[in-house]
């Protein structure tokens, strides 16, 4: 009786990314195909949405959230440690950063503002992260499932402070806080919504994130730390201080990228629910799909923003806003599979 | 009357929701793909109530419960696929998918000219609610711990590398476990709509599969403790207005409670020296790789 | 990995980045500066030859509430102006969405963008400033700009003709209002509501309270159902009127009257719902978007609207415009159901007296004589259109010299908020923006002297409830 295996194999990294890249473009291929067929819309211009929204600087501002947060996402799943609390850091990133710009004097001050305040931001990120980080190092709580609760008490909290406290007075009672000072904001680019300040600091954590995890002794250490634990601990370098250090620059990077959605992009601060807006559980899939690798992260990052901007704009005729979803969710799926293949293999034996 | 108030069609939702999610969790498996199946089987079951009655929607709702879990088995087990990515790769297909088939139910309510709102003439008392989700707990607790297969499903939580030493296939525990836990998982979501919201709107759902799983966690994924924080949190839940406009607290604070309570639950049974007798599923999220055997 | 190649590659991608950031800068920086001022505008704007209209919906287009009726204006207008009018919509646009979506329909040549949520308002704002040459409608907000004009149909008429059918129908003479947000717009609805309930109940001795539940939420189907029964298991409440798009809390009051029997009367909101409750809707509040698209594209056709003349355009259409309707039910060939024919014999059998003219007419009669009253005000839809003449608005007449004709009414002969009311405010101090309240503290004596009417201000800054509202806890 023929038995079928899967057995366990390492693709050379150039192969494993020419796979995942190939999933991505026949994803894209399979939806384009399946949306004229099935809903009948052109597939032509279907083809050539996708491939505009591809080309144009638009998704920028999507890439602004994906990118630093799945940078910081990815060194902490290089220890195997799972947050998921993306979502929750992002909003109390928010919070810090709408405290220090509008009840602090700092907001007033050019420069010195939107810096204090994304310096809050990453504070308050990081700080949201450590618990779920503290109680894994010491405790040995899941952490899986504490990232994802803490998501919602973040919600509730910022919610809390829009609908009470810190509720504007210029705001005729919807729950926000009041404008930012006008030093403390990011401008956007002319015919853009993000700001050029916003991508800088994007785009320099990129070699940041890759110098800490592959040239430093710590960083190396990380890596090591998710496949092997015990062996991190003989060399030396203590396993508790590496969780925390994993949750704190993960949670900070989260937290610097809420802060710059108030000051690139809201302008104050909103219920939490609109702030993340499930952008925390996407950049999951952005440090997966470049396994893990902060160099690859700006084309995940790339690729997931320009597909995440797509769901907003796609929409034509038939072409709904939760069909878009939908095929987005396929392609998605295969590269879920995409990522199977690079790393097992299926053998037929007799 | 108070049993009245707690034990409502909406609680015994919430119980199957969160017993099937533990049955799943139980084997090891990292349910976050729950979210996207109640958004998906609220839709269907609406549908599939207008389109062909209850009782072949509740037929039809099963089955679909039965061909998700088998979905997230060919990830999880087959292509060994991260539990999270499923989980969140699962919700987004079918939080678009549910769209789609709400709204076939909603078009063909208005072709057909019979009400949107279904009609079911008998509402469910507390006695029913009270007596299924005793049913439903306590038939949990010996599946779980009086069988040979919900011992398997508790070890493959525990330690899948020793159960499977000891002669139990992981996979196919997982896959089994899967199965049974979104079927239970489906049943609740049956009652929600037809018993409950009587109706359905797009992305309704969303966020009550999270909820679940926290209320899951809260319990320590243990089937008879589940009862007592499903019981408190629907009522609250439900309540959060009268102590709105009679105490003024903010219904934000309240509903931050089931979430923090997940966490200082979990944090103190495995804190305190109970907590290491406690068999929780350590293995939770873990992907099983079966190394092959020389030979 | 190849440690070169891998340092190359980021070397090579920063590099390409921020030359990438330089050049989108400096193509992209002199059109800022290049803006073209108003007066070479003016002589040289020619109105579009095709107008391309953006509609930006904050949730699904689904088949009723909010976005449902602004996508039935789209495509009124859209079948009207077929000739030279083209149209397009973006669905489900969050606010941290909203200003992409915009970059992108001005990018594929929309020359007229509607955005219709309270979220989009921001974002709106700023990206009139970045695109002068487009013109920007936003529904429900207060940033105008420009080449940015404001628009809104309000339903304060409509919710005190449905409160005078609850007062007449109730029996505890308990009401409830289930509200989404208690911003200015739902406030001024509650009053209105309970103003009507209350002046019927008073004629027929009722005593009337009504309790208010905010559940923060526009669209949430089972906050504002529990909202719904907690009013009515818990206060003893027997007709409801609401603020949230879902038909949630017919379908509710529907149920608990199939199974239970228990009639509690309710009120449709903002699309016709009559067929989600046939046996519990009395009435409700339905809108008609397309009358104020109409309006816009064809000013924006005729080049009346351009994008350096916006800055005072403020459409605030009430009853006498035809932008919203008294109703439950919209019929195949267009007309409207106003009462339930279910509860048209029961108001009918309802005796009153009116004060206004003192005759005994049934309830019925009572609540369409209002509704005519309303709806005649031949001199104000011209005030309307522009944020300069809402203060003409509350004016019931203007003089002449001539004999024959001494007075020209202007506002409705009758209007729900006119005193004696007395209320209490909701803020204070520097938190209230109504004259009646800033500056007082929380829950101070709001006094409208007899025959005073509130202005369009006043209506807009609604920060108090009447008197006979319970409205304990504040979130």
């Amino acid at each position: 009786m023929p038995k079928i295996a899967v057995v366990r194999r390492d693709l050379p990294p150039t192969l494993s990314a020419v796979v995942r890249l190939g999933a991505a473009l026949a994803g894209i291929g399979i939806a384009i195909l399946s949306i004229s067929v099935i809903l009948g819309v052109d597939a032509w211009t279907v083809t050539e949405r996708v491939v505009g929204t591809f080309l144009r600087p638009d998704m920028i501002r999507y890439l602004i959230v994906f990118l630093p947060v799945g940078l910081g996402l990815a060194v902490a799943y290089h220890a195997r440690l799972w947050n998921l609390g993306a979502e929750g850091q992002i909003v109390m990133g928010a919070v810090a950063a709408a405290y220090v710009a509008l009840f602090t004097p700092l907001g007033e001050i050019r420069v010195v503002g939107p810096l204090a305040a994304l310096l809050a931001a990453s504070l308050a990120g990081a700080l949201w992260a450590l618990l779920p980080g503290i109680l894994r190092a010491y405790l040995n709580v899941n952490e899986a499932i504490t990232t994802l609760m803490m998501n919602y008490v973040a919600y509730s909290l910022c919610n809390y402070l829009v609908y009470g406290p810190w509720r504007g007075r210029r705001v005729y009672g919807y729950p926000e806080t009041d404008l930012i000072p006008d030093a403390s904001k990011l401008q956007w680019v002319h015919g853009y919504s993000f700001s050029p300040w916003s991508l800088v600091i994007a785009i320099a954590f990129v070699p940041v994130i890759y110098l800490f995890l592959y040239k430093t002794r710590i960083g190396t250490a990380l890596r090591g730390y998710g496949s092997s634990p015990a062996a991190v601990e003989l060399s030396g370098i203590s396993g508790t201080r590496l969780i925390i250090l994993a949750f704190f620059v993960s949670g900070a990077l989260a937290g610097l990228v809420g802060g710059n959605e108030i000051l690139m992009y809201h302008r104050k601060l909103v219920p939490g629910e609109k702030i993340g807006a499930g952008m925390g559980f996407v950049s999951i899939m952005v440090a997966w799909l470049a396994d893990l690798n902060p160099a690859l992260m700006p084309l995940s990052a790339y690729y997931v923003s320009a597909l995440h901007y797509l769901r907003m704009v796609m929409q034509v005729g038939e072409l709904t806003e939760p069909v878009a979803r939908f095929f987005i969710g396929l392609v998605f799926m295969l590269l879920l599979v995409s990522i199977f293949v690079s790393k097992y293999k299926v053998v037929i034996r007799k | 009357m108070i049993v009245e108030e707690l034990f409502e069609s909406f609680f015994l939702f919430l119980l199957l929701a969160a017993v099937g999610d533990i049955i799943v969790e139980r084997s090891g498996v990292l349910n976050l793909g729950i979210d996207g199946f109640i958004t998906l089987i609220f839709a269907l079951c609406y549908s599939a109530t207008i389109a062909y009655g209850p009782v072949a929607s509740l037929a039809l709702v099963l089955v679909a419960g039965a061909i998700y879990a088998l979905l997230i088995a060919l990830f999880v087990n087959l292509l060994h696929s991260s539990h999270v990515l499923t989980g969140l790769v699962t919700n987004m297909v079918f939080y678009g998918l549910s769209v789609l088939i709400g709204y076939w139910g909603l078009d063909l309510a208005t072709e057909r000219g019979v009400p949107r709102t279904l009609s079911i003439s008998t509402p469910l008392d507390w006695r029913t609610v009270l007596a299924l989700s005793i049913l439903a707990v306590s038939a949990t607790w010996v599946f779980l711990y009086r069988t040979r297969i919900g011992t398997a499903v508790r070890a493959c939580g525990y330690n899948p590398r020793s159960a499977d030493y000891l002669g139990v296939n992981v996979w196919r525990t997982r896959l089994l476990s899967l199965v049974l836990g979104y079927i239970i998982i489906a049943l609740g979501g049956y009652v929600y709509v037809l018993f409950y919201s009587k109706a359905w709107t797009p992305y309704i759902g969303m966020g009550y599969g999270f909820l679940a799983l926290a209320l899951a966690i809260s319990s320590l994924w243990h089937p008879l403790l589940i009862t007592l924080p499903t019981v408190i949190f629907s009522y609250l839940l439900r309540s959060l207005y009268v102590y709105q406009l009679e105490y003024g607290i903010s219904q934000y604070i309240l509903s931050m409670i089931p979430y923090l309570a997940s966490i200082v639950f979990i944090t103190a049974v495995i804190a305190s020296p109970l907590g290491k007798k406690l068999p929780i599923p350590k293995a939770l999220g873990e992907i099983y790789y079966k190394e092959e055997r020389a030979a | 990995m190849n440690k070169t190649l891998m340092t190359g590659l980021l070397i090579g991608l920063i590099i390409g980045v921020v030359i990438g950031i330089v050049a989108l800068y400096a193509t992209t920086k002199p059109s800022t500066t290049a803006t073209p001022t108003t007066q070479a505008t003016a002589t040289t704007y020619k109105p579009p030859e095709k107008v391309k209209a953006a509609f930006i919906y904050v949730g699904p287009i689904g088949d009723l509430g909010w976005s449902h009726a602004h996508e039935v204006g789209r495509q009124a207008v859209q079948a009207l102006y077929s000739d030279w009018l083209e149209t397009t919509y973006k669905e489900q646009v969050s606010k941290e969405g909203a200003a992409s979506v915009i970059d992108d329909l001005v990018k594929a040549g929309y020359n007229v963008i509607f955005s219709t949520s309270f979220d989009h308002m921001d974002p709106t704002f700023e990206k009139a400033q970045q695109y002068p040459n487009v013109m920007f409608f936003h529904c429900s907000g207060y940033k105008r700009a420009p080449n940015m004009g404001t628009y809104f149909a309000d339903l304060y008429q409509v919710y005190y003709l449905n409160g005078l059918m609850a007062g007449a129908l109730t029996k505890t003479g308990k009401i409830g209002y289930v509200a989404a947000f208690t911003i200015p717009e739902v406030v001024r609805h509650i009053n209105a509501y309970a103003i009507g309930a209350q002046e019927m109940g008073r004629l027929l001795g009722k005593n009337i309270t009504v309790y208010v539940i905010e559940i923060g939420a526009w669209f949430d189907p089972d906050k504002a159902k529990e909202a719904a029964r907690t009013l009515v298991e818990k206060y003893d409440v027997d007709a409801i009127a609401f603020t949230e798009d879902s038909s949630s809390i017919v379908e509710f009051a529907q149920s608990l009257y199939t199974q239970t029997g228990k009639q509690v009367y309710v009120f449709s909101h903002y699309s016709p719902m009559y067929s989600y409750g046939p046996d519990v809707v009395v009435s409700g509040q339905l809108v008609r978007w397309e009358v104020i698209y109409a309006d816009i594209l064809a000013k924006v056709k005729s080049g009346v609207y351009r994008p350096d003349n916006l800055q005072n355009v403020d459409y605030w259409y009430l009853l006498n415009t035809g932008a919203v309707e008294l109703g439950c039910h919209i019929y195949d060939n267009g007309t409207v159901m106003m009462v339930n024919p279910k509860f048209q014999p029961v108001l009918k059998s309802i005796k009153v007296k009116d004060p206004q003219t003192g005759a005994e007419v049934s309830a019925y009669d009572y609540v369409m004589n209002r509704y005519q009253q309303m709806k005649e005000a031949p001199l104000l839809q011209s005030l309307q259109g522009t944020s300069l003449t809402h203060q003409y608005e509350s004016l019931k007449s203007v003089s002449t010299n001539l004999k024959a004709i001494p007075k020209v009414p202007v506002a409705p002969s009758f209007d729900p908020f006119e005193g004696p009311l007395k209320g209490y405010c909701l803020l204070g101090g520097k938190d209230a923006y109504s004259r009646f309240c800033s500056g007082k503290p929380v829950n101070s004596e709001v006094v409208v002297k007899d025959g005073e009417r509130l202005t369009h201000d006043d209506l807009w800054n609604m920060d108090w409830f009447v008197e006979w509202v319970k409205y304990m806890g504040r979130t």
